[in-house]
Order: structure tokens, then sequence, then C-alpha cells
């Protein structure tokens, strides 16, 4: 009976929660358009956040590209001759890189990266009443804090992924030059004959969901902070740990959505 | 830190403009390397089914991909219209009288759709409608040689397109002569109102096809020799490594072996139908003639068989996609027999084929050491 | 509550609000008006809920019961372009300075005028923020950041953010805390200038001198609600009953050497009770 009324009770808040986190989002979309329609005093605040978020992370999200597409490149040309499919090891780089691990990694690292620092910075704001003061002044929190950080985390998303895909497929055949020298022309030629627009734009799909979880995710759990500068630290680590389960479940509805 | 600061604006529009610009580059080398903006000529055919020609199927030229199936429709006469293109820089082949055939690989390796190129001087307008080889106009085109087939680089693909046709008139003489048997056994038992000299002709005239028949299978089983000859001469170095199989083409080998003993057999089959002491002796007085012909027609499948057994001998030792035509013939061989069997079952005669023994392909057993 | 009744204009009225902060109630059923261009004061313990009240009467904090308005509309059904005329007219220091950590002082003052006028210029803007600076007595450079500043220095810029805009309506959350005597000098100053000027000044606070100083009105906050709300004079004689802490004080010292300021308010004015004071 007890553990009923506690289940029950739980239930309730969580889809409150829920449905607090989908008011968030759709606040947060509604801003977002109103951002594009007038530039704003958030403009610094975007520049920043994709300095941050994007450039910064564009050494890291370069060297895993560049390993996976060695790795790959080595495994490739070493195991599928052995079934006599050498020609497959392109279209695995693709959906590998491309499609799959590109946005997935760069999702992680600027989850780890940025995310933890949103939320941490968010709720250090609402701790020291930074976020009132803002109020104050007559900027909305949602417009001036969230929206920009919403567009530098979607932006640095897409512009990563595109820049994993080029060190993922084009940086790895440098790599792969020192093991096994195969020219540039007949390995451009496979790529190329091989790689969708399609597979690039699923890619940037990813991306885009990503960075949308990312940043909402890490925003609300920033300003979910009330009180105490105890609470900081926590709100990165559900950050986080949100952001890596939706990412994933995300991943998933996507990747059947391809297939269906 | 202080420079990343000042320059934020910088940066952040380098970082950004050199993704798009390294995107867009790559956009275009994909589309440049998969033809987005060549122009392609749009043409038409109509295929009697669709399996092998799903859209995007390649459509080959010596070798060469000259262009791509676009769309198939299945029309109201159940023939399948079919929307392809060349690309432009293979329009100058499109000339009159092209035609277009789809190879199916019998060793399941799928299917290739060719183009062959006409030897008229006008090149086809777009739209125009491009026969397929095996269609009414597509034959008649092949056979006033308009058009230019190269020889098949594929031995079996061309050995089994001249077996096959032998076999299945093979089988319909052998119906006919059933079905006249037949006739003669109703007339035997009083059901023929017609009178039997006329069955008897029928039966003759029929039967006077099959040597005609024999004789295009010796033609084409000459010509299977010649080209299996010189095949096997390029590869008498793998004879050797597959020796191996020794016990399999044997056993294929007595198998055959004895199909031909039963249809030498005297005692059994047609031969005791028209034997002159034979029960109907009365009824077909004409010194044997009947008897005689039959008998000559059987000698020439004996031959023929023989022939083919010997060609099957031969291609068992090549190479185990030869194994697999081997076996295309065994079934023939068997659908052959089948007819005899139901000669066999037919009351008049006594005696009739032997059992057959199955045989497991040596493509199966070929895998079985290499997946184990 | 005559008196208040008898001002002319309400700018910002909460009736029947009640609040809650983390699932326990802050306040229930408070009726405030504080009029339009006087100078209003709450006292009330620490903890009582101040800041709270203060938050509400903003708009910076939602009520859970009742409604608060401002010029006799309600907040809660502002359009975003409300929204903006009142943040426009309205300034508001918070008790522990609330600024923003990530720019430097400039920014941080600056804020209000790149909202609300987009069309001043750097330069202009930079003038204006230095004018606000040195009104409230700060004088160090405005390239700091608020953490190279001492928590008076940032109290300062807090208040500096506050006035620069020139509002109307001024929300104030402990002005005092963290001030040296300098700075208080200064605040008082600052204060006196603005009631002079004829602006809307809500105070709350939990130091008697402002009310003393400046109050031409005077609340008091207990037991999870304003428990009175008037005229200075008439707070504090009415307030017999909840008569202890600064409220005994103020008492205790008697009346005020205040000049009336408003000559030419209509009848039932915050002048006539000025003149009342003496008696008390």
């Amino acid at each position: 009976m007890n553990i009923l009324v506690l289940l029950g009770r739980s239930a309730r808040e969580k889809s409150s929660r829920l449905l607090y986190g989908l008011g968030f989002l759709q606040n947060v979309i509604k801003e977002t358009l109103r951002f594009f329609r007038k530039s704003q005093v958030g403009y610094k605040v975007l520049i920043m956040q994709i300095l941050f978020t994007g450039y910064e992370a564009l050494t890291i999200n370069a060297i895993m590209a560049v390993s996976i597409g060695a790795a790959i490149n080595v495994i490739g040309t070493s195991l599928l001759p052995q079934f006599g499919q050498s020609q497959l090891m392109y279209t695995i780089l693709i959906i590998v890189i491309t499609r799959e691990l590109g946005p997935l990694l760069t999702a992680f690292v600027i989850t780890a990266r940025s995310g933890t620092a949103i939320a941490t910075q968010l709720g250090t704001m609402v701790v020291s009443h930074e976020i009132e003061a803002y109020l104050s002044v007559g900027l909305n929190p949602i417009s001036y804090l969230v929206v920009p950080r919403f567009i530098g985390v979607v932006v640095s998303m897409l512009v990563l992924t595109v820049y994993f895909n080029l060190f993922g497929l084009l940086g790895s055949f440098i790599v792969v030059q020192v093991f096994n020298p195969t020219p540039i022309s007949e390995y451009l030629g496979n790529l190329l004959s091989q790689l969708a627009v399609g597979d690039v734009l699923w890619g940037l799909l990813k991306a885009f969901v990503f960075g949308v979880v990312v940043s909402v995710v890490s925003t609300y759990q920033g300003f979910s902070v009330n009180k105490a500068s105890t609470e900081i630290p926590v709100a990165g680590i559900r950050a986080v740990g949100q952001s890596f389960i939706l990412i994933i479940v995300a991943d998933v509805i996507i990747t059947l959505m391809q297939y269906a | 830190m202080k420079f990343k600061i000042k320059y934020a604006d910088q940066i952040v529009g380098l970082f950004i403009v050199v993704a798009i610009v390294l995107f867009a580059v790559i956009v275009v080398l994909v589309g440049l390397n998969q033809r987005w903006f060549a122009k392609d000529y749009s043409f038409k055919t109509s295929f009697p089914s669709a399996s092998g020609v799903a859209p995007g199927t390649s459509i080959m030229m010596k070798g060469f991909v000259v262009g791509k199936i676009d769309r198939i429709t299945l029309n109201s006469e159940n023939s399948v219209d079919t929307l392809f293109h060349i690309y432009d820089t293979f329009y100058d082949k499109v000339r009159e009288y092209s035609i277009l055939e789809l190879t199916v690989s019998p060793i399941g390796l799928g299917s290739q759709l060719l183009f062959h190129p006409g030897r008229g001087e006008r090149l086809l307008e777009e739209g125009e409608f491009i026969p397929t080889a095996d269609s009414a106009a597509g034959k008649a085109i092949i056979e006033q040689e308009l058009v230019e087939i190269p020889p098949k680089d594929d031995t079996i693909t061309r050995l089994l397109a001249n077996v096959n046709p032998l076999l299945e008139n093979l089988n319909k003489t052998v119906v006919t002569v059933n079905r006249t048997l037949t006739e003669v056994n109703r007339a035997l038992a009083g059901q023929s109102t017609g009178p039997l000299g006329n069955i008897v002709n029928d039966a003759s005239a029929a039967a006077a096809q099959l040597p005609r028949t024999v004789n295009r299978v010796d033609d084409i089983v000459a010509d299977v020799q010649t080209r299996t000859a010189g095949l096997l001469d390029q590869i008498s170095s793998l004879l050797a490594a597959v020796q191996g199989m020794t016990g399999d083409i044997g056993s294929i080998t007595s198998n055959l072996a004895a199909t031909t003993e039963a249809i030498r057999d005297p005692t059994g089959l047609v031969s005791k139908l028209f034997d002159p002491k034979g029960s109907i002796k009365t009824f077909l007085d004409d010194d044997n003639v009947l008897y005689k012909r039959v008998m000559s027609i059987i000698s020439e499948i004996e031959a023929s068989v023989r022939s083919l057994q010997g060609i099957v001998t031969g291609l068992n030792g090549e190479m185990p996609k030869i194994a697999a035509v081997l076996n295309e013939t065994r079934t023939a061989i068997q659908q052959a027999q089948d007819v005899l069997e139901g000669v066999k079952n037919n009351p008049l005669i006594r005696g009739g084929v032997p059992e057959r023994a199955t045989q497991e392909t040596l493509y199966g057993s070929m895998r079985e050491g290499s997946f184990e | 509550m005559p008196d208040t009744n008898a001002v002319p204009q309400v700018a910002i009225e909460l009736k029947m609000v009640s609040a809650d902060s983390a699932g326990y109630k802050v306040f229930r059923d408070v009726n405030v008006a504080f009029p339009r261009g006087r100078f209003s004061v709450v006292l009330g313990a620490t903890g009582s809920g101040k800041s709270a009240l203060l938050k509400l009467a903003a708009g910076l904090m939602v009520p859970s019961g009742g409604i608060v308005e401002y010029l006799g509309r309600d907040m809660s059904r502002f359009t975003r372009k409300d929204e903006a005329d009142f943040r426009a007219h309205s300034g508001f220091v918070f008790q522990d300075a609330a600024l923003w950590a990530d720019t430097n002082i400039l920014n941080n003052v600056a804020m209000p005028l790149r909202v609300h006028r987009p069309w001043m210029s750097q330069s202009e803007i930079a003038e204006s923020v230095r004018l606000a600076l040195k009104r409230i007595g700060y004088d160090e450079g405005m390239g700091y950041r608020p953490s190279d500043l001492s928590a008076g220095e940032q109290k300062m810029v807090s208040i500096a953010r506050a006035i620069v805009h020139d509002p109307d309506l001024i929300f104030m959350d402990d002005p005092g805390s963290s001030l040296d005597e300098d700075g208080l000098e200064r605040l008082y100053e600052l204060l006196g200038e603005l009631g002079e000027a004829g602006k809307t000044v809500i105070v709350v606070a939990n130091n008697s001198e402002f009310a003393y100083r400046f109050a031409d009105m005077l609340g008091v906050i207990k037991n999870e609600t304003v428990v009175a709300f008037g005229g200075y004079d008439e707070t504090l004689s009415r307030a017999s009953v909840e008569l202890e802490g600064s409220l005994a004080r103020l008492k205790a010292r008697g009346g005020r050497s205040r000049k009336p300021r408003y000559p030419d308010s209509p009848a039932g004015d915050p002048g006539s009770e000025m003149s009342q004071r003496g008696d008390v």
C-alpha cells in the first residue's frame, strides 16, 4: 500500500517534471525563433559559446576522428580482403564515421565539455541571483542565457560533425600512408563513389538533434538549481547523465528511421 | 586566452565558414563523382519480368557502366515498362538497332544487363524504344546482324544457352511419342474409333521429327565440345588439383551409364511393344518399319547422351563452376528419365528405367571443407 | 488604511498575495499598496521574508496566490512589451549585489542602457555609467571583474546598475549592507536625491535608519505577513501591539526634522502627515 502511494507520487512528480521540461523546450524554441528575427544583446554570448563549445573542442574532435578513421582503415585493409570484400572498407568507413560515431562522439565530447560547463555556470548564476538580476534589467533568461547557448551548441555540433567527417575520412588516409600506402586518387575515388549525400545529411540530422538535447538538458539542469551551491555539481552530473541517455535514445530512433 | 577573446568573432567566423566551404567542396566532389551534373539520355524498353532489372541496376557495355535503370512499371499487358538512361559520354553508341540483353548467371552470381550498340547510322532520339534481345523485335535485329553482340565471355552461359533448348526439344519429342503410344494403347483396348493406321501415321510423323532434333543436338554438342576442349586446354593445370573429385565423378558417370543402359536395354521399353512377335503384331504388320525407326531414334538418343556424358565428365574435372553446369545437365537428364518413367508406366510396356541414385552436389561438399 | 487610499496613485499593489518557497509558505494574504512617488520602507527581522516581498513586488517572484499590480494592471498578464516597459522604468538592488561575474563593471552597469536604450553609442553609455558610479561614490576602474572588488564596492556597483537608466521605480533590498560609513553617507545622499526627484522608492531593510531618514510610508513584516503598512507616523502609532525591535527604537528616537516634500499634494497627502510627526 505504502509502496503504491510512493510509486504513484514518484510517477506524478516525474510526469510533471517531464511536462515542465517540454514546456521549457517549447519556450526555448519560441525564443530561438525570436532571436533570429532581431539580433540581441545575446550575440556576444553566442559567439563566446561557439568559441568555447565548437572551436576549442576541435582539437580533441580531430584527434578522435583521425584515430577512428585510421583504425577502420587498418582493420579494413587487413581483414576484409580475407572475405574478398575489400571494397566494403569504404562503406564501413562512411557508415561508422559519417552516420554513427561522428555525431555520437562529437555529442559526447560536447556533453562532457560544454554540458557540464553550461549546467554549472547557470547553476552558479542562479545561486548568486544573477538570473534574477537579468530579469530585473528586462532580459529574459531564456532568450539571453539559454538561446545563445542553445544555438551555440547546435551550431558547434553541426560544424564539429562536418570536421569529424573530414578528419575521419581524409585525415585517416594520411595515417594509413604510414602502414599501407594507397594512391590518393584511388582512395578518394572509392570514397566519393560510396559516399551518398544522404549519409552526410543523416549524420547532420543526428548532430542537430544531439545538439538540441545537450543544450536543452544542460540549461534545464542549470536552472533546476535552487539555492545552495552544493546543488551545482549535482546539476552538472545530472546534465551529463541525462544527456548521454537521451543522445543514445535519439541515436537509436534516428537510425531506425533511417532503415525503416 | 586574451587573443581568443579579442578575436572571438573572427575565430568563430573562420571556424564556421571553413566547415561550410569544405562541406560544399565535398558535396560538389561527390556530385561530380556520381554524375549529378552530367546530362543523361532517357530511353524506354520493356521486359517480360522485373526480376534482375530493379531501379538503379547498371547497364553495362564491354565492362563499362553506360547507364542505369530509372523506373519500372507493370503495364496492363503484364510486361514491365522500363525507363532507363544512358550517360552522355556513351550517347554516341545509342544508334538504331541497339538492343538490351538481360543475362542471368546460371550459378547464382546475379544478373547483368547488357547494352549492345546497333549498327545503324542514326543516333536514337531521347525517349525512343530500345527492344530487348528476347523480344520479337530484338530477335529480328539479332538475326539480321544489325547489332554488335560480342562473343560471350562467359563460356558456361553460352554452353547452357545451347543445351537448354536442346533438352527442351528432346523432351517435347519424347512426350509426343508417349502421347502416340497412349493412343495406340487406347486403340488396342478398342476405345478408339478412328482407323489405327492414322494413329500410327501420326506417331511415325512425330517420331520422324526426332532425328532432326537429334541432328541439331549433334551440332550443338559438337560446338560445345570444341568450346569445352578450348576451355579444358586453358585450364588443364586445374585438372590435377581436382583429381580428388574423381569419386564423385565416377558416381555420376556410373549413374549416367546406368541410364544409358536402360535406354539401350532390348528387353525394356518400346521394343516389347513393337516386336513383330509381340501382341500387336496383327495390327502392325509393316515389316517392322516403325519398330526400326523408333529403335534408330533411341540409338541416336543414346549416342547423344553418350556425348553429353563425355562432355560432362570433362567439365566435371574443370572447376566448381562446371559442377554447377553438371547439375543443370543432370537435372535435364533426370527430366528425360522422368519421361521414360512415364513410358514405363504404360501398362503395355514391361521392364523400365532403373532406380535413380541421388548424387551429392560437388558444390556443397567443396564448401564444407573451408567453412567448417 | 485611509492614508494609503488618499495617496494620488498607487505604483505597486499586492492583493491577497501568498508565496511559496521550496515547499513552505513564506507569505499569506499580504495586502500592500506602495504609493507612487513616495519613499516606502518595510522593516522586518532577518529571515522574515523581506526579500521575498520585494521580489514579489518587482515581479521577480511568481506569487502562489493573489495578484500583483503595477499602475493598476495585473503583472501576471503583462505582454512582452508591458514587461519591457516596466523594466525600463524600474531598477532593483539585490541584497548580495548579484553582479554578473563573467563581465566587467562597465558592462554590468551598462546592461540596462544596452537593453532599454539600444540607440545609445558606446561612448554615451560609458559616460552614463561613469556618472552613475560617481553618484554612489565608486571610484575604482570600470575594467575590473566583480570578483576583483570588495563586497561593499560590489554593492555600490549594484546600486549604480539600478539607477543608471534613471528609473521612476527603484526597489532596494537592504541597500546599506556591507557598505562602510563613507559608503552609507553617499547612499543616504543618493536616496535623498531620489526622494527629492519624486521617484517611487521601495526599500526593505532590517535597519531602522532608512525608515527614520526617508520613509514616507512604513511597513512591518511579521508572522508571514505585513502586519502594518501606512504613513510613517500612523504605523508607529498604530503599531503599539507589535511594538518591538526596530519600531520601538524608531519610537524612542522621536520626531524627525524633515521638510514637507509634497507641498502641492491634494488633501490627505503625506504633507499633512509630516506635520503630525512632530507630535509623536
